[in-house]
């Protein structure tokens, strides 16, 4: 049985492959929200979001021909792998920024988890945007991609250690800003 | 380090949207569009990639031959204003013959002079210097060539000199009558040659407006599917609950069929145009404000389409040649006079703006300075002068470029049009305006984002605008360019 959200998948996809012109401007207001907000926790910069978002849109779009259907899913599964791949390459080619944040030591931190209770996903992708580039970065890749800290290290080109030790400062920073911005709210 | 913490975070995050930014897909389609990628599509690439090839072709080959056209155009009302000057001239060397006999002796003699030194002219340097020995031996060599040199012993100098640069102004003496035969001849074969030339514009100018039609049509059903983009996006906005899921389908199933009827309109105005845009080549060299209609309406589609340029080129032209004349003194003697001329290399700058009209063509215009130096020898008898000229013109160009072939980062184009250049500066200034017409074929490649650098290889014409002032231009119409230079993306 199809559920409604594949069904849709196939019907965007198969728009691609006859070569309607509609295609596009379906596959954008179905997922532009979503990959957005994919995008938004890497680059905090709105301009550099913008720029980024355009390529990876550029790229699912003249790539979708290579994209395999592999069930519910598969396609958001897909764009959202390019869209964090650009982010990525994108910092990479900021990489002064990235490594001078990922080097500077931050002022002590008590250690304490995030309380994430009570606050909402876009205000939390605010909080994450305000987070030091290497820091931000970091923290998406294990949070959220899953990834090990050998696998981060290698991605960003820093040390598997320093990986460690940037997402537990990572931690600690965004507990305190949370802290804050319910402080604020209040 | 699997905590709690992380389990909250992943889960806050499943499903999260965020408003992505403002106009993103309009800019992500005129980005498309300046790079020439389409959407992947399997069928398209096995049926109609081809087809695409081959409209490319034709689109360059009718550049070529727009500009080729262009050109013959040009030089044969160039050749009908060369023959009413010449029956102009005859009149007043009768008149001179009227007024006196020795003038008649000077004209017949300066009629054998210029004939030979038209001949000289007519040949490469290495023949006239031959041919230069054959005049006079011993008096070889001399003075002042140019008019507004005239030295004073030498009667007639100005005569002289545009006769020598006009050969069959002479004939003309002998035979008045066939010369204004063939001048009436030339101007009624020019008349009707105008009569066609404004039928087929008439034609032409339907065409263009079919094409505006079109243009506009397609304007118009762009927005259509603009709007039903976005009731599409806003009902799936409004999805989140489920209990709206079927109502959604509906409304998605029937804004579907739309697109699909839009899309159908769509294809079909565009194949007309196409069609229509074939009719409207050749009128594209002729009519340019014309264009300017058609680039209005697309300006209101697309942004970002608009680079600024600065080029230095590099010109072919530099020549080495000898003017013998004969010249009648004040005495009845006559000497022989020979200017040896050597015209350096021009030196040309230039400014460009150009206008992206789609992802193939664009229209280029902006300013160009060209500084030329020569350096002129008059040797009359024992004496030599030399002087030093120095022109600097500066130019209104005006170009049409066809992308053929690009990518992200290169960019493969054939460029031609024409050129006005006005002298406005230097040790002396032409009144006329010196009129080129070029053809070249570019690479571009995309340096960073917003910069580019080109190199482009091809050919410029100098057409001959019967100045009395001899430069690079006059001496050496034929020119190997090479312009490389840098473009600018103009963003708003």
């Amino acid at each position: 049985m199809n559920l409604p959200g594949t069904d849709e998948e196939i019907q965007i996809i198969e728009a691609f492959r006859r070569g309607e012109s509609t295609a596009m401007d379906r596959l954008y207001a179905k997922y532009a929200n979503y990959l957005t907000s994919i995008c938004a926790r890497y680059i905090a910069n709105d301009d550099d979001l913008k720029d980024v978002l355009q390529e990876s849109f550029i790229k699912i779009f003249t790539q979708i021909s290579t994209f395999e259907n592999r069930g519910k899913g598969a396609l958001k599964a897909w764009m959202s792998r390019i869209v964090v791949n650009e982010s990525l390459q994108f910092l990479r080619r900021e990489q002064k920024t990235l490594s001078t944040t990922l080097d500077v030591e931050p002022p002590d931190i008590p250690d304490e988890d995030p309380d994430t209770e009570g606050v909402d996903a876009g205000a939390m992708t605010d909080l994450i945007r305000q987070l030091p580039d290497g820091y931000r970065a970091v923290l998406n890749l294990y949070v959220l991609e899953g990834k090990s800290h050998k696998e981060i290290a290698e991605i960003l080109g820093i040390k598997a250690d320093s990986s460690a030790s940037q997402l537990h400062r990572a931690k600690n920073m965004l507990a305190r800003m949370i802290k804050e911005f319910k402080r604020s709210k209040q | 380090m699997n905590d709690k913490w992380i389990n909250n975070l992943q889960d806050l995050y499943t499903g999260e949207e965020r408003q992505a930014p403002e106009g993103l897909l309009d800019s992500i389609k005129t980005e498309m569009l300046r790079r020439g990628v389409m959407p992947a599509s399997e069928e398209k690439k096995a049926r109609i990639v081809p087809l695409i090839y081959w409209k490319r072709i034709a689109s360059a080959a009718a550049l070529v031959a727009i500009i080729a056209g262009a050109t013959v155009l040009a030089y044969r009302m160039r050749v009908f204003e060369e023959k009413t000057d010449n029956t102009l001239t005859d009149n007043n060397s009768e008149t001179l013959t009227k007024n006196s006999g020795s003038n008649t002796k000077n004209n017949s003699n300066y009629s054998d002079a210029a004939s030979q030194s038209q001949t000289l002219a007519d040949e490469e340097q290495p023949q006239q210097q031959d041919m230069a020995p054959e005049a006079d031996a011993d008096k070889y060599s001399s003075y002042s060539t140019t008019a507004h040199d005239n030295s004073s012993n030498i009667s007639n100098a100005p005569v002289a000199y545009s006769s020598s640069s006009k050969a069959n102004n002479s004939k003309g003496k002998a035979g008045n009558d066939t010369n204004v035969n063939s001048a009436l001849d030339s101007h009624s074969s020019s008349t009707s040659h105008k009569a066609d030339k404004a039928s087929n514009k008439n034609v032409d100018t339907q065409a263009k407006n079919l094409v505006k039609q079109n243009d506009m049509l397609i304007a118009e059903t762009d927005k259509k599917a603009n709007n039903i983009t976005v009731e599409d996006y806003a009902s799936h906005k409004s999805d989140k609950d489920n209990d709206k899921a079927i109502n959604k389908q509906d409304a998605d199933k029937a804004n579907a069929d739309m697109l699909i009827a839009e899309n159908a309109n769509v294809q079909d105005v565009n194949e007309q145009k196409a069609q229509m845009t074939e009719v409207s080549k050749e009128a594209e060299a002729e009519n340019y404000t014309e264009i300017q209609g058609i680039q209005d309406i697309n300006a209101k589609i697309k942004k970002d389409n608009i680079q600024l340029g600065i080029y230095y080129t590099y010109l072919s032209g530099k020549k080495q040649c000898v003017y013998a004349n004969n010249v009648n003194a004040a005495d009845g003697s006559s000497t022989t006079m020979t200017t040896n001329e050597d015209h350096k290399r021009p030196f040309k700058l230039g400014f460009s703006f150009k206008y992206n009209i789609d992802k193939r063509w664009a229209l280029l215009t902006g300013l160009t300075y060209t500084s030329m130096d020569s350096h002129l020898t008059t040797v009359n008898g024992q004496n030599s002068v030399s002087k030093n000229q120095k022109l600097i013109y500066f130019g209104l160009p005006l170009n049409i470029s066809y992308s053929f072939w690009r990518n992200s980062k290169l960019n493969i184009y054939a460029t031609g049009g024409f050129e006005a250049a006005k002298s406005l500066m230097g040790t002396v200034t032409d009144p006329k305006i010196m009129f080129s017409t070029n053809a070249s074929l570019g690479i571009e490649y995309k340096v960073n984002k917003q910069t580019y650098i080109f190199a482009e290889p091809g050919y410029v014409y100098y057409f001959d605008n019967s100045s009395e002032l001899h430069s690079a231009f006059t001496e050496h119409p034929n020119n190997f360019s090479l312009s490389v230079g840098l473009r600018f993306d103009l963003k708003k």
